[in-house]
Parts: structure tokens; sequence; C-alpha cells
């Protein structure tokens, strides 16, 4: 490795915090109803359902190569083999943050999570319109004619 | 055993956090799985979401009694968490007070029409973010809980969606607010760089090397001057008030009794665990704009109030003046000043309550539209329609101008005693002066009270019957509490000895 490992976080935090919010912006923008979500999700369902297979495949073959085969595993030195040699020296920085964060800073990582919640539920309650029980429909009273004045409608 | 036993002690300090965050969690989720059931866009669950909230209160009050660890003083989770007697105590005296303002907000979300249930989800949330804070033993916890208290009340002062001044005073909140955590932040930052760490138990000990060897002294001081603003803005203290009128005239009333009364003591635990116990070396610094911010809050509080025909705007420039004296007393660097710190502020804390209380309760009849801010003569012959509520006015402006056959002279006398022990000759004098002048505007609304000569009066809603209980205990509290004062006094002491001594 080229003990960088940092770098790759920087990336993440970059794409997570900025393109991630330009692709909620984007959705923002584009008024999707949600009927229409689902009316040609078929005829994509054979070319998704294929390169799906492909992605799975491709973490099947990562996984079956990243972890190495314990050469104890069948022995009585099960217990006793250890390869200081990786537990001393290579301790990456993801795994050293790994273990900070679930260590000793536990509680901010646990606070952080409980924040961005509350976050949610704030922009829901300030944002979310209940639609009053509106019973005026414009097309009804202008189309109406004298014969039609009376007429039922349906309770919710 | 011992590992058992560790985890009896240690890990389960922050159990009632825990409870309270996961009962938060269950309360969001039985009311999205009632409108998803019921399959209705909304629902009117305010009234059982109230109820569960009481029960979450009275649940975290049994967990309080029954924590082992309320006597001594563990650090737990990595140094992240001190549990004190002290904190014990604060968590203790919040829930208390929470439960109490149930009872006081139950009648008026009803006639300010919130039926969300996102409010008192809200409510627990900064109730969450107040515990936090008690207990953080780090920096870093102690500003994201203070994140997640000011997230809170940004929206809780613009939840009135349909009211522009609502709005528009949440946004206010919202951006100076930000821009003061960004100062915490950065002051944080500076010490992290010096000192390596945030945590407060390592802080005093790398403070006194860095001090005694004269190295870095100035970056520090600098740092610890950036924090002091943040939380000079969050206690409202005077430099830094200009934005809490705006904000607070245009916020729900209840919220703004929230935010007025609940998160002065934590922010004040937090100003000690970090000026009194990790950097006390410090003290000939930071002393002088504690002081500083003090006087000029007083000055304030004291002028400011004199031109406010509002009465929310008086209670809030009155708020002003009494942070003045808690800085006061902060400043003066010894374990008798923090004592009287904390008699100071309870007793703050269930006065303004009482205050706040008769201003929600006198809602008048015939201008309906004008729920927000009430003008001062509004009050004018509430002695005809309910002479009981405009004695217990009477009682509780007395309490906080300081008049000696009520609680509020005993902590007010304190602060003068203790400024005259350490020798602020020159501040006494001025605070003296202006406290007098303080007590001229709560004079006034007396005034308007008793003796103003007008026919026309108003009439008032009828009161209802567990509010008049709530003022009926923190009126006797006021009066009664002057005979025997020595509880508070002796419950204070210990809680500084056990937390402060060395």
């Amino acid at each position: 490795m080229l003990e960088c490992e940092l770098l790759g976080f920087i990336f993440f935090i970059v794409y997570i915090g900025a393109i991630a919010v330009l692709f909620v912006f984007v959705v923002m923008l584009i008024d999707i109803k949600g009927s229409n979500l689902l009316q040609n999700s078929l005829q994509y369902f054979t070319f998704g359902f294929l390169i799906s297979i492909v992605f799975l495949l491709e973490i099947g073959t990562l996984l079956t190569q990243s972890f190495k085969f314990n050469y104890c595993s069948d022995t009585i030195f099960l217990n006793q083999f250890y390869n200081w040699y990786t537990k001393l020296e290579l301790i990456y920085e993801i795994t050293v943050l790994g273990h900070l964060i679930y260590s000793n800073f536990v509680l901010a990582f646990l606070l952080i999570g409980i924040l961005l919640f509350l976050v949610i539920i704030g922009v829901v309650a300030l944002t979310l319109e209940l639609e009053t029980n509106n019973s005026q429909i414009h097309l009804r009273q202008l189309t109406r004619t004298f014969n039609r004045a009376v007429f039922f409608s349906t309770l919710k | 055993m011992t590992i058992i036993n560790c985890i009896k002690v240690k890990e389960l300090s922050l159990f009632l956090e825990f409870f309270l965050a996961i009962a938060l969690l269950y309360i969001i989720l039985s009311n999205l799985l009632l409108l998803r059931l019921k399959n209705v866009r909304y629902f009117l669950t305010q009234n059982s979401n109230l109820n569960l909230s009481y029960l979450v209160f009275f649940l975290s009050l049994f967990l309080i009694f029954n924590n082992d660890s309320r006597f001594l003083s563990y650090s737990s989770f990595y140094f992240t968490v001190n549990s004190s007697y002290l904190s014990f105590l604060a968590k203790l005296f919040v829930i208390l007070l929470s439960l109490l303002f149930l009872t006081i907000i139950r009648n008026e979300l009803e006639f300010q029409k919130i039926n969300k249930f996102e409010y008192l989800v809200l409510f627990l949330f900064s109730k969450l973010s107040l515990l936090f804070l008690i207990t953080a033993g780090d920096l870093l916890l102690a500003y994201l809980s203070i994140e997640l208290q000011s997230l809170a009340f940004y929206i809780l002062t613009g939840f009135t969606r349909k009211s522009n001044y609502s709005i528009a005073s949440g946004l206010k909140y919202f951006v100076l607010s930000s821009l003061t955590s960004a100062f915490f932040l950065f002051g944080c930052s500076f010490i992290y760089g010096i000192l390596g760490t945030l945590n407060f138990q390592e802080l005093q000990i790398l403070c006194v090397l860095k001090v005694f060897n004269g190295c870095y002294t100035n970056l520090l001081q600098f740092s610890l001057l950036f924090i002091l603003l943040a939380l000079f803005f969050k206690l409202v203290a005077a430099p830094f008030h200009f934005w809490a009128p705006v904000v607070y005239n245009g916020a729900p009333t209840i919220s703004v009794i929230f935010f007025s009364v609940m998160p002065k003591i934590s922010v004040f635990i937090l100003m000690l665990k970090l000026y009194y116990y990790s950097f006390y070396y410090l003290f000939d610094f930071w002393k002088f704009y504690i002081v500083l911010a003090s006087m000029l809050s007083v000055f304030v509080g004291s002028i400011g109030g004199l031109e406010q025909r509002k009465l929310k705007a008086l209670l809030i420039y009155s708020g002003i003046n009494h942070i003045g004296y808690l800085l006061f007393l902060l400043s003066a660097g010894a374990f008798n000043g923090i004592q009287a710190l904390f008699i100071y502020l309870f007793i703050y804390k269930i006065s303004s309550i009482c205050t706040w209380l008769v201003v929600l309760l006198s809602k008048s009849k015939t201008n309906k539209g004008q729920k927000q801010s009430r003008d001062l003569s509004n009050l004018v012959l509430l002695r005809k329609s309910n002479l009981t509520l405009a004695i217990i006015i009477t009682i509780t402006l007395f309490s906080i101008a300081g008049l000696p056959p009520l609680v509020g002279f005993l902590p007010k006398i304190s602060v003068f005693l203790f400024a005259m022990k350490f020798s602020f000759y020159v501040p006494v004098i001025l605070v003296a002066f202006f406290s007098i002048i303080a007590t001229f505007y709560y004079l006034r609304i007396i005034k308007v009270l008793f003796f103003e000569k007008v026919l026309v009066g108003l009439l008032y809603y009828k009161i209802n019957q567990q509010e008049a209980l709530v003022l009926a205990i923190f009126t006797y509290f006021l009066l009664f509490i002057f005979t025997q004062p020595t509880l508070i006094y002796l419950i204070s002491y210990k809680a500084v000895f056990l937390t402060f001594h060395v």
C-alpha cells in the first residue's frame, strides 16, 4: 500500500458531502410523479438483472480472493498461530481509524447519528405540507349547470 | 465477577441517556406507524404523546435514583464521560423541571393549535442534549451536544410555519448560532493543536505543564477566549445578546420559556468543567472577560428593559440582567462562589418559570388574534378579574427584584458579599447601582397591576387546574424557602465539594 488511506477517506467525504447533495438538488428539481416511476420497469428488467448478476459475480470473486487460507485451521496449532509481523507492522490507517471510532469516540459517533436523525425530523416537520380536507374542485364549480346543482359525494 | 462489577459501575453511567434516546425513537416510530396503519394524512396524537413523555420522564427519574455511581466521580467511555454528584443533581433538576414544563405546555399546545407530534419529539431531543452536556467530559462531546441542542432550538423557534415572524426568527437564530458554533470549534481546534487532546482531565495536567514552561500561553488564551465568546452567546450574556429579543419575539411562547429557562444550567456546568477544572491556571486571564461580560449584561439588562412595553421583551431583558449576576459569581474563582452560583441558578430558574407561567396564563379573551406578544397594559385591572394571579405576579416580581421577605434576596445579597470578599469594589458599586435601576421596571409592572386608574380592562380565560397547581407550588416555594434555606445550601455545598475538591 502507499500508506495514504486518508486520501481515500477524503474522497469519500467530498463525494458524499458535495456530490450527493447535488443529486438531492437534482431530484428536488425534477418533478417526479410516484405513479410514473414503476410504469416502464418491466422492459428494463432483463438488462438490469444481467448487470446485477455481473456485479454479484465480481463481489463474489473479490470476497473469495480477499480472505487468505489459514494453514493452521485443521491442526492443533490453531490457537497458537499468530503472524506477529502482520499484527505489529501492518496495521493500516483504516484499521486504526476504525478502532478509534469504536473505542475512544464511540459516544461522539452515536451522538452524530442522533444529530443527523434530528435534522431529518426537523426538515420534515418544517416543510411537510399537511393537506387540509379541501373539497373544492374548480372544474366542477365552473362546469356546474342548473340540473347538476345537487349531487352526492363520498366523504373519507 | 470483577468484569461484571466494572460494567455495572462504569458503562451504565449513561444508562439514562440511552434510555431517553431509545424511548424517543419509539415515540417517533409509534406515531409514524399509526399514520401508516390508519392510512391517513395526519392524526391528533398530541395528548397521547404528552402522556408518553410524562411516562418517559418518570421512568428516567427512576433510573436516576437507582444510579449507583452518583456519589462517586467516575469517568467512563475512555474518559469522555464524567459523572459526579453535581451531574446527578443537575440531571435530576432538569428532568423535574421538564415534568413541570410538560404540565405547563399542555393547554398552550391546544390553544396555539400545534398538532404535529414533532414538537414534543424535538423537546425530548433537546432534553437529551442537555443531559449529554451535563455529563460530557470531552470538548468534542460537549460541542456535539451543544449542536444537537441548538439544532432542536432552531426548529422549535420556527415551528409555527403559518406565521412569518416565527420563520424569520428561526432563520436568524440559525445563522447567528451556527456562526458562534464555528467560533467554539475554532477554539477547540486551537486547543487540540497546542495540547493534543480534548479531554478535560488531560487538559488540566497538560495546561499546568505548558503554562509553567511558558510556551504557547498566548495561543491558549486566544482559543479560550473564542470558546468563552461562543458560550456567552449561548447564555445570552451582554455583548452577544442582540439576537435574543429579536428571536424570542417571533418564536412561540412555550418555546421561549423553554429556551430561557432550561439550557442555562448545563452550559454553566460546561463552563465550570472547562474553566475551573481544566484551565484554572489561566484564571487571571479569563476572569477579566467574565467580569466584563457580567458588568455589561447587568448594564444592558437594566437599561434595555426600561423602554420595553412588551411583557416578553421585558422578561428577556430581566434574564440578561440575571445572567450578569451569575457570571459575576463565576468570576469569583472560589469554592463558595460556585456554591452561590448554583443556589442563584436554582432560585432564578424557579422564579423565572413562575413569571413566564403568569404570562402564559393571562390570556385575554377580547383580542384573540394577538397570540404572540402581549403588551404590558394588558395586565391592567387583573386585580379585579383575578386577584390571586395578580398577587402571585407581585410575589414573583418582588422575588426576582430581590426584596428581603422573599427568597430572591438571598442569592442577590450573596453576589454582593462575595464580590466584597474578593475585593471587586468598583464592580460591586456599579452592579448595585444598576440593580436599583432594574428594580424600577419590576415595580412598573406592579404599578400597572394595582395602581392604574382605568375603568375598562380585559377579560381572561379560566385557568386550568394543573397549571394552577404548578403555579401554586412555585409560589409557595418562593414564599417559604426564605424561612428555611439551609437545605439548598447544604445540597449545593455537597455537590460542589464532591466535584471540585482536590
